[in-house]
Protein backbone atom coordinates (compact mmCIF):
# COMPACT_ATOMS: atom_id res chain seq x y z
CA UNK A 1 0.00 0.00 0.00
CA UNK A 2 1.65 3.38 -1.14
CA UNK A 3 1.18 6.26 0.86
CA UNK A 4 -1.65 7.62 -1.69
CA UNK A 5 -3.67 4.87 -0.81
CA UNK A 6 -2.63 4.47 2.81
CA UNK A 7 -5.82 4.46 5.04
CA UNK A 8 -6.62 7.76 6.82
CA UNK A 9 -7.06 6.82 10.35
CA UNK A 10 -6.20 10.43 12.10
CA UNK A 11 -7.97 11.92 14.73
CA UNK A 12 -10.16 13.69 12.51
CA UNK A 13 -13.41 12.98 13.87
CA UNK A 14 -16.07 13.93 11.79
CA UNK A 15 -14.24 12.68 8.74
CA UNK A 16 -16.08 9.67 6.29
CA UNK A 17 -13.73 6.56 8.65
CA UNK A 18 -15.08 8.06 12.20
CA UNK A 19 -18.33 8.04 10.98
CA UNK A 20 -18.38 4.45 9.15
CA UNK A 21 -17.16 3.21 13.02
CA UNK A 22 -18.92 5.07 14.57
CA UNK A 23 -22.36 3.99 13.04
CA UNK A 24 -21.23 0.12 13.15
CA UNK A 25 -20.72 1.36 17.21
CA UNK A 26 -24.23 2.97 17.39
CA UNK A 27 -25.99 -0.69 14.99
CA UNK A 28 -24.63 -2.70 17.61
CA UNK A 29 -24.95 -0.63 20.80
CA UNK A 30 -28.62 -0.55 19.86
CA UNK A 31 -29.56 -3.98 19.63
CA UNK A 32 -27.24 -4.19 22.71
CA UNK A 33 -29.11 -2.13 24.70
CA UNK A 34 -31.98 -3.37 23.17
CA UNK A 35 -33.96 -4.68 26.55
CA UNK A 36 -33.66 -0.85 28.00
CA UNK A 37 -34.68 1.09 25.15
CA UNK A 38 -37.62 -0.97 25.35
CA UNK A 39 -38.76 -0.88 29.38
CA UNK A 40 -37.84 3.15 29.05
CA UNK A 41 -40.04 3.56 26.07
CA UNK A 42 -42.81 2.20 27.10
CA UNK A 43 -42.26 3.85 31.17
CA UNK A 44 -41.32 7.42 29.83
CA UNK A 45 -44.72 7.05 27.62
CA UNK A 46 -46.68 5.78 30.15
CA UNK A 47 -45.39 8.72 32.89
CA UNK A 48 -45.33 11.35 30.60
CA UNK A 49 -49.14 10.06 29.24
CA UNK A 50 -50.78 9.89 32.18
CA UNK A 51 -49.62 13.57 33.66
CA UNK A 52 -47.08 12.17 36.78
CA UNK A 53 -44.50 14.91 37.24
CA UNK A 54 -40.77 13.55 36.73
CA UNK A 55 -38.77 13.61 39.95
CA UNK A 56 -35.38 15.53 40.80
CA UNK A 57 -35.33 15.83 44.76
CA UNK A 58 -34.58 12.21 45.21
CA UNK A 59 -32.77 9.71 44.19
CA UNK A 60 -34.53 6.25 45.14
CA UNK A 61 -31.78 4.52 43.31
CA UNK A 62 -29.41 4.93 46.33
CA UNK A 63 -32.40 4.20 48.88
CA UNK A 64 -34.14 0.83 47.51
CA UNK A 65 -33.14 -1.03 50.99
CA UNK A 66 -35.63 1.54 52.85
CA UNK A 67 -38.45 1.19 50.20
CA UNK A 68 -38.55 -2.48 50.93
CA UNK A 69 -38.08 -2.12 54.51
CA UNK A 70 -40.45 0.11 54.61
CA UNK A 71 -42.97 -2.04 52.29
CA UNK A 72 -42.51 -5.03 54.38
CA UNK A 73 -42.74 -3.49 57.73
CA UNK A 74 -46.09 -1.83 57.02
CA UNK A 75 -47.24 -5.45 55.64
CA UNK A 76 -46.35 -6.91 58.37
CA UNK A 77 -48.08 -4.63 60.98
CA UNK A 78 -51.36 -4.50 58.62
CA UNK A 79 -51.44 -6.46 55.82
CA UNK A 80 -54.58 -4.64 54.53
CA UNK A 81 -52.59 -1.60 53.82
CA UNK A 82 -50.63 -3.14 50.64
CA UNK A 83 -53.77 -3.54 48.76
CA UNK A 84 -53.70 -5.02 45.30
CA UNK A 85 -52.55 -1.77 43.39
CA UNK A 86 -49.66 -0.99 45.95
CA UNK A 87 -48.52 -4.94 45.90
CA UNK A 88 -48.30 -4.16 41.64
CA UNK A 89 -47.04 -0.95 41.70
CA UNK A 90 -44.24 -2.44 44.27
CA UNK A 91 -43.35 -5.36 42.10
CA UNK A 92 -43.30 -3.20 39.21
CA UNK A 93 -40.69 -0.70 41.02
CA UNK A 94 -38.82 -3.98 42.34
CA UNK A 95 -38.51 -4.66 38.71
CA UNK A 96 -37.03 -1.40 37.65
CA UNK A 97 -34.58 -1.64 40.48
CA UNK A 98 -33.34 -4.80 39.40
CA UNK A 99 -33.76 -4.28 36.29
CA UNK A 100 -31.51 -1.08 36.75
CA UNK A 101 -28.84 -3.43 38.52
CA UNK A 102 -28.42 -5.69 35.92
CA UNK A 103 -27.91 -2.87 33.21
CA UNK A 104 -25.16 -1.26 35.60
CA UNK A 105 -23.22 -4.47 35.60
CA UNK A 106 -23.02 -4.35 31.47
CA UNK A 107 -20.55 -1.14 32.13
CA UNK A 108 -18.03 -3.18 33.76
CA UNK A 109 -18.06 -5.63 30.83
CA UNK A 110 -17.28 -3.18 28.34
CA UNK A 111 -14.24 -4.98 27.11
CA UNK A 112 -16.41 -8.43 26.62
CA UNK A 113 -18.71 -6.14 24.82
CA UNK A 114 -16.05 -4.67 22.90
CA UNK A 115 -15.37 -8.69 21.56
CA UNK A 116 -18.75 -9.52 21.15
CA UNK A 117 -18.68 -6.06 18.96
CA UNK A 118 -15.81 -7.57 16.87
CA UNK A 119 -17.15 -11.02 16.57
CA UNK A 120 -20.32 -9.68 15.38
CA UNK A 121 -18.88 -7.79 12.75
CA UNK A 122 -16.07 -10.43 11.61
CA UNK A 123 -13.25 -8.94 13.46
CA UNK A 124 -11.03 -5.76 12.75
CA UNK A 125 -9.21 -7.04 9.41
CA UNK A 126 -13.07 -7.93 7.91
CA UNK A 127 -13.92 -4.18 9.48
CA UNK A 128 -11.28 -2.60 7.98
CA UNK A 129 -11.82 -4.64 4.74
CA UNK A 130 -15.37 -3.22 4.88
CA UNK A 131 -14.60 0.74 5.60
CA UNK A 132 -11.55 0.72 3.29
CA UNK A 133 -12.43 -1.83 0.51
CA UNK A 134 -8.98 -3.55 1.03
CA UNK A 135 -7.44 -5.70 2.90
CA UNK A 136 -5.07 -4.06 5.87
CA UNK A 137 -1.53 -5.23 6.54
CA UNK A 138 -0.88 -6.32 10.28
CA UNK A 139 0.19 -2.82 11.29
CA UNK A 140 -2.46 -1.23 10.11
CA UNK A 141 -5.19 -3.84 11.66
CA UNK A 142 -3.32 -2.90 15.00
CA UNK A 143 -3.88 0.84 14.34
CA UNK A 144 -7.44 -0.05 13.88
CA UNK A 145 -7.77 -1.48 16.60
CA UNK A 146 -6.85 0.95 19.12
CA UNK A 147 -8.90 3.44 16.73
CA UNK A 148 -11.83 1.25 16.59
CA UNK A 149 -11.67 0.30 20.59
CA UNK A 150 -11.81 3.80 21.83
CA UNK A 151 -14.48 5.12 19.33
CA UNK A 152 -16.42 2.25 20.48
CA UNK A 153 -15.46 2.90 24.10
CA UNK A 154 -16.92 6.34 23.84
CA UNK A 155 -19.96 5.37 21.58
CA UNK A 156 -20.82 2.90 24.39
CA UNK A 157 -20.72 5.16 27.60
CA UNK A 158 -22.41 8.20 25.64
CA UNK A 159 -25.24 5.72 25.56
CA UNK A 160 -24.41 3.98 28.59
CA UNK A 161 -24.69 7.18 30.53
CA UNK A 162 -27.98 8.31 28.74
CA UNK A 163 -29.79 5.24 29.14
CA UNK A 164 -28.59 5.21 32.92
CA UNK A 165 -29.84 8.65 33.47
CA UNK A 166 -33.43 8.28 31.52
CA UNK A 167 -33.93 4.62 33.69
CA UNK A 168 -32.97 6.91 36.94
CA UNK A 169 -35.55 9.46 35.95
CA UNK A 170 -38.41 6.58 35.77
CA UNK A 171 -37.54 4.66 38.74
CA UNK A 172 -37.05 8.02 40.80
CA UNK A 173 -41.17 8.72 39.42
CA UNK A 174 -42.35 5.86 40.28
CA UNK A 175 -40.57 5.38 43.08
CA UNK A 176 -41.66 8.94 44.52
CA UNK A 177 -45.61 7.89 43.88
CA UNK A 178 -44.93 5.03 45.13
CA UNK A 179 -43.96 6.30 48.55
CA UNK A 180 -46.39 8.77 48.69
CA UNK A 181 -49.29 5.86 48.18
CA UNK A 182 -47.79 3.56 50.27
CA UNK A 183 -47.69 6.24 53.12
CA UNK A 184 -51.05 7.31 52.36
CA UNK A 185 -52.64 4.42 53.05
CA UNK A 186 -50.82 3.44 55.80
CA UNK A 187 -51.38 7.04 57.60
CA UNK A 188 -55.32 5.84 57.68
CA UNK A 189 -54.45 2.55 59.74
CA UNK A 190 -54.61 2.39 63.51
CA UNK A 191 -52.22 -0.12 63.72
CA UNK A 192 -49.88 1.67 61.69
CA UNK A 193 -50.02 4.62 63.71
CA UNK A 194 -50.08 2.79 66.88
CA UNK A 195 -46.85 0.72 65.77
CA UNK A 196 -44.57 3.92 64.85
CA UNK A 197 -46.16 6.23 67.56
CA UNK A 198 -45.45 4.27 70.44
CA UNK A 199 -41.43 4.25 69.44
CA UNK A 200 -41.15 7.04 71.89
CA UNK A 201 -37.12 8.00 70.34
CA UNK A 202 -39.36 8.19 66.73
CA UNK A 203 -40.52 11.38 68.39
CA UNK A 204 -43.77 10.86 66.10
CA UNK A 205 -46.05 13.47 66.75
CA UNK A 206 -48.99 13.20 64.04
CA UNK A 207 -49.16 10.98 61.51
CA UNK A 208 -47.90 13.52 59.02
CA UNK A 209 -44.68 12.52 60.39
CA UNK A 210 -45.11 8.74 58.81
CA UNK A 211 -42.67 8.36 55.54
CA UNK A 212 -39.51 6.84 54.50
CA UNK A 213 -37.47 9.41 56.52
CA UNK A 214 -38.31 7.35 59.67
CA UNK A 215 -36.05 4.34 58.34
CA UNK A 216 -33.41 6.44 57.32
CA UNK A 217 -33.28 7.92 60.46
CA UNK A 218 -33.35 4.77 62.55
CA UNK A 219 -30.84 3.21 60.13
CA UNK A 220 -28.33 6.29 60.59
CA UNK A 221 -28.98 5.97 64.38
CA UNK A 222 -27.56 1.97 63.91
CA UNK A 223 -24.58 2.34 62.60
CA UNK A 224 -21.00 4.35 63.33
CA UNK A 225 -20.66 6.66 60.91
CA UNK A 226 -17.08 6.66 61.65
CA UNK A 227 -16.59 3.12 60.00
CA UNK A 228 -19.06 2.73 57.26
CA UNK A 229 -18.24 0.96 54.18
CA UNK A 230 -19.67 3.49 51.78
CA UNK A 231 -19.28 6.94 53.57
CA UNK A 232 -20.70 8.72 50.33
CA UNK A 233 -23.94 6.87 50.24
CA UNK A 234 -23.90 7.39 53.83
CA UNK A 235 -23.16 11.77 53.39
CA UNK A 236 -26.16 10.88 50.94
CA UNK A 237 -28.70 9.65 53.19
CA UNK A 238 -28.04 12.84 55.77
CA UNK A 239 -28.94 15.12 53.01
CA UNK A 240 -31.87 13.29 52.14
CA UNK A 241 -33.35 13.57 55.16
CA UNK A 242 -33.52 16.76 54.84
CA UNK A 243 -35.36 17.14 51.91
CA UNK A 244 -37.85 14.73 52.89
CA UNK A 245 -41.00 16.45 55.26
CA UNK B 1 -44.52 -12.76 40.14
CA UNK B 2 -41.94 -10.07 38.17
CA UNK B 3 -43.38 -8.56 35.80
CA UNK B 4 -41.58 -6.42 32.50
CA UNK B 5 -44.27 -3.58 31.76
CA UNK B 6 -46.98 -3.32 34.26
CA UNK B 7 -50.31 -2.18 33.26
CA UNK B 8 -52.08 0.22 35.70
CA UNK B 9 -56.23 0.87 35.22
CA UNK B 10 -57.16 4.91 34.33
CA UNK B 11 -58.68 4.58 38.44
CA UNK B 12 -55.30 3.09 39.52
CA UNK B 13 -53.45 5.95 37.76
CA UNK B 14 -55.71 8.70 39.28
CA UNK B 15 -55.46 7.08 42.62
CA UNK B 16 -51.57 7.42 42.26
CA UNK B 17 -51.33 10.42 40.80
CA UNK B 18 -53.65 11.57 43.80
CA UNK B 19 -51.43 10.02 46.53
CA UNK B 20 -48.53 12.20 44.86
CA UNK B 21 -49.70 15.68 44.83
CA UNK B 22 -46.76 17.40 46.49
CA UNK B 23 -47.77 19.84 49.05
CA UNK B 24 -45.52 20.42 52.11
CA UNK B 25 -47.29 20.95 55.14
CA UNK B 26 -46.13 24.52 57.06
CA UNK B 27 -45.14 24.52 60.42
CA UNK B 28 -48.86 25.77 60.81
CA UNK B 29 -50.59 23.63 59.58
CA UNK B 30 -48.23 20.49 61.06
CA UNK B 31 -49.13 22.26 64.70
CA UNK B 32 -52.86 21.68 63.46
CA UNK B 33 -52.36 17.66 63.07
CA UNK B 34 -50.64 17.24 65.90
CA UNK B 35 -53.44 18.34 67.75
CA UNK B 36 -56.29 17.84 65.61
CA UNK B 37 -57.83 14.82 67.86
CA UNK B 38 -58.59 17.31 70.26
CA UNK B 39 -60.77 19.35 68.04
CA UNK B 40 -63.98 17.78 68.34
CA UNK B 41 -64.67 19.62 65.23
CA UNK B 42 -62.58 17.44 63.33
CA UNK B 43 -63.73 14.14 65.21
CA UNK B 44 -63.63 11.24 62.46
CA UNK B 45 -61.84 12.85 59.85
CA UNK B 46 -58.72 11.81 58.79
CA UNK B 47 -55.58 14.10 59.26
CA UNK B 48 -55.12 13.97 54.93
CA UNK B 49 -58.18 15.42 54.82
CA UNK B 50 -58.29 17.79 57.72
CA UNK B 51 -55.25 19.38 55.72
CA UNK B 52 -57.92 19.66 52.17
CA UNK B 53 -60.18 21.61 53.78
CA UNK B 54 -58.22 23.74 56.57
CA UNK B 55 -57.24 26.80 54.83
CA UNK B 56 -54.83 29.76 56.37
CA UNK B 57 -53.20 27.54 59.80
CA UNK B 58 -51.46 29.95 61.65
CA UNK B 59 -50.42 30.70 64.90
CA UNK B 60 -51.29 33.85 67.42
CA UNK B 61 -49.74 35.03 70.25
CA UNK B 62 -51.62 37.38 72.40
CA UNK B 63 -51.34 39.87 75.54
CA UNK B 64 -54.37 40.28 78.26
CA UNK B 65 -56.66 42.90 76.98
CA UNK B 66 -56.25 41.91 73.16
CA UNK B 67 -59.14 41.84 71.34
CA UNK B 68 -59.46 38.67 69.16
CA UNK B 69 -63.16 38.64 67.93
CA UNK B 70 -65.02 42.24 68.11
CA UNK B 71 -68.36 41.69 68.12
CA UNK B 72 -70.39 42.57 64.77
CA UNK B 73 -67.19 41.98 62.69
CA UNK B 74 -67.69 39.24 60.05
CA UNK B 75 -64.57 37.10 60.04
CA UNK B 76 -64.32 33.26 59.44
CA UNK B 77 -61.11 32.15 61.63
CA UNK B 78 -62.00 29.28 64.07
CA UNK B 79 -59.41 29.32 66.95
CA UNK B 80 -57.95 26.58 68.92
CA UNK B 81 -56.44 27.52 72.76
CA UNK B 82 -53.17 26.33 72.73
CA UNK B 83 -51.80 27.65 75.99
CA UNK B 84 -53.51 31.04 78.25
CA UNK B 85 -56.93 31.49 78.24
CA UNK B 86 -59.58 33.76 76.69
CA UNK B 87 -63.00 35.77 78.06
CA UNK B 88 -66.49 36.65 76.48
CA UNK B 89 -67.28 39.90 77.06
CA UNK B 90 -70.58 41.65 76.22
CA UNK B 91 -71.38 45.45 74.99
CA UNK B 92 -71.01 46.01 79.20
CA UNK B 93 -67.46 44.53 79.47
CA UNK B 94 -69.36 42.02 81.36
CA UNK B 95 -67.30 38.89 80.99
CA UNK B 96 -70.03 36.16 80.32
CA UNK B 97 -67.70 32.97 79.57
CA UNK B 98 -63.87 32.09 80.08
CA UNK B 99 -62.53 29.62 77.28
CA UNK B 100 -59.25 27.67 78.66
CA UNK B 101 -56.10 26.02 76.94
CA UNK B 102 -57.67 22.55 74.66
CA UNK B 103 -60.79 24.60 73.92
CA UNK B 104 -62.08 26.18 70.74
CA UNK B 105 -64.31 29.71 70.25
CA UNK B 106 -65.59 30.95 66.62
CA UNK B 107 -66.68 28.14 64.77
CA UNK B 108 -70.33 29.16 65.20
CA UNK B 109 -69.79 31.41 62.29
CA UNK B 110 -68.76 28.64 60.12
CA UNK B 111 -72.67 27.59 59.92
CA UNK B 112 -74.37 31.01 60.42
CA UNK B 113 -72.34 33.36 58.49
CA UNK B 114 -73.34 36.08 60.93
CA UNK B 115 -70.99 38.49 62.04
CA UNK B 116 -69.57 37.58 65.57
CA UNK B 117 -71.90 37.74 68.35
CA UNK B 118 -69.58 38.23 71.15
CA UNK B 119 -66.37 40.12 72.10
CA UNK B 120 -63.23 38.03 73.30
CA UNK B 121 -60.28 39.21 74.91
CA UNK B 122 -57.26 37.40 75.95
CA UNK B 123 -57.30 36.91 79.52
CA UNK B 124 -53.77 35.75 80.06
CA UNK B 125 -50.09 37.62 78.87
CA UNK B 126 -49.20 33.73 77.66
CA UNK B 127 -52.65 33.08 75.21
CA UNK B 128 -51.36 31.44 71.99
CA UNK B 129 -53.69 30.24 69.79
CA UNK B 130 -53.95 28.45 66.44
CA UNK B 131 -56.39 29.83 63.59
CA UNK B 132 -57.68 28.14 60.79
CA UNK B 133 -60.73 28.56 58.58
CA UNK B 134 -62.51 26.04 56.56
CA UNK B 135 -62.17 26.33 53.00
CA UNK B 136 -65.68 26.19 51.68
CA UNK B 137 -64.64 26.04 48.06
CA UNK B 138 -63.70 22.96 48.88
CA UNK B 139 -67.13 21.94 49.55
CA UNK B 140 -68.21 19.36 46.86
CA UNK B 141 -68.67 15.71 45.87
CA UNK B 142 -64.93 15.19 45.87
CA UNK B 143 -64.97 15.93 50.09
CA UNK B 144 -68.28 15.46 50.66
CA UNK B 145 -67.30 13.05 53.52
CA UNK B 146 -65.65 15.29 55.51
CA UNK B 147 -67.70 18.23 54.59
CA UNK B 148 -70.85 16.05 56.16
CA UNK B 149 -68.67 14.93 59.20
CA UNK B 150 -67.19 18.75 59.79
CA UNK B 151 -71.89 19.91 60.08
CA UNK B 152 -72.34 16.21 61.87
CA UNK B 153 -69.50 17.39 64.74
CA UNK B 154 -71.11 20.71 64.49
CA UNK B 155 -74.84 19.82 64.83
CA UNK B 156 -74.07 17.30 67.80
CA UNK B 157 -71.98 20.02 69.50
CA UNK B 158 -75.07 22.67 68.97
CA UNK B 159 -77.32 19.73 70.36
CA UNK B 160 -75.16 19.15 73.82
CA UNK B 161 -75.34 23.02 74.30
CA UNK B 162 -79.13 23.41 73.66
CA UNK B 163 -79.58 20.13 76.22
CA UNK B 164 -77.47 21.87 78.81
CA UNK B 165 -79.01 25.09 78.56
CA UNK B 166 -82.75 22.98 78.90
CA UNK B 167 -81.24 21.71 81.86
CA UNK B 168 -79.98 25.20 83.33
CA UNK B 169 -83.61 26.55 82.71
CA UNK B 170 -85.04 23.44 84.27
CA UNK B 171 -83.00 23.57 87.29
CA UNK B 172 -83.74 27.40 87.26
CA UNK B 173 -87.81 27.25 87.29
CA UNK B 174 -87.64 24.31 90.64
Amino acid sequence: MDSEDSIELDSEEYSPVYFELSELSLNFLEDFFKNEIEVLVFNTNFLQNNGFQYQKDIDFTQLYRFLKVEYNTIYSIDPKVTDALIEKFYRDIEYLFRFYTKFKEKRSNINSVYSNFLNKNGGVASIGQKIFKKDLDNKEIEELDDILKSEFESSFLKEYEEIKSELKRVINTKSYYFDALLWKEARKSRSINDFFKQLVRLNIKSSSDLNIKLFIVQYLNSVDLNHVKNPKWHDYLQKVIKVID
Amino acid sequence: MIVKNTIYTENEIARILEAGERRKLTASEKKLLEIYDKIYLFDGIGEEDIIKIVKNVSFKKVKKGDVILQEGEKSPEIYFILTGKVVVVTEKNKIVATIGSGYMFGEMTFVTKHSRSATILSYDDRTVLLSFEIDEDKCSEVYAFPFVKLYQNIALDLARKIEKTNKKIKAGNR
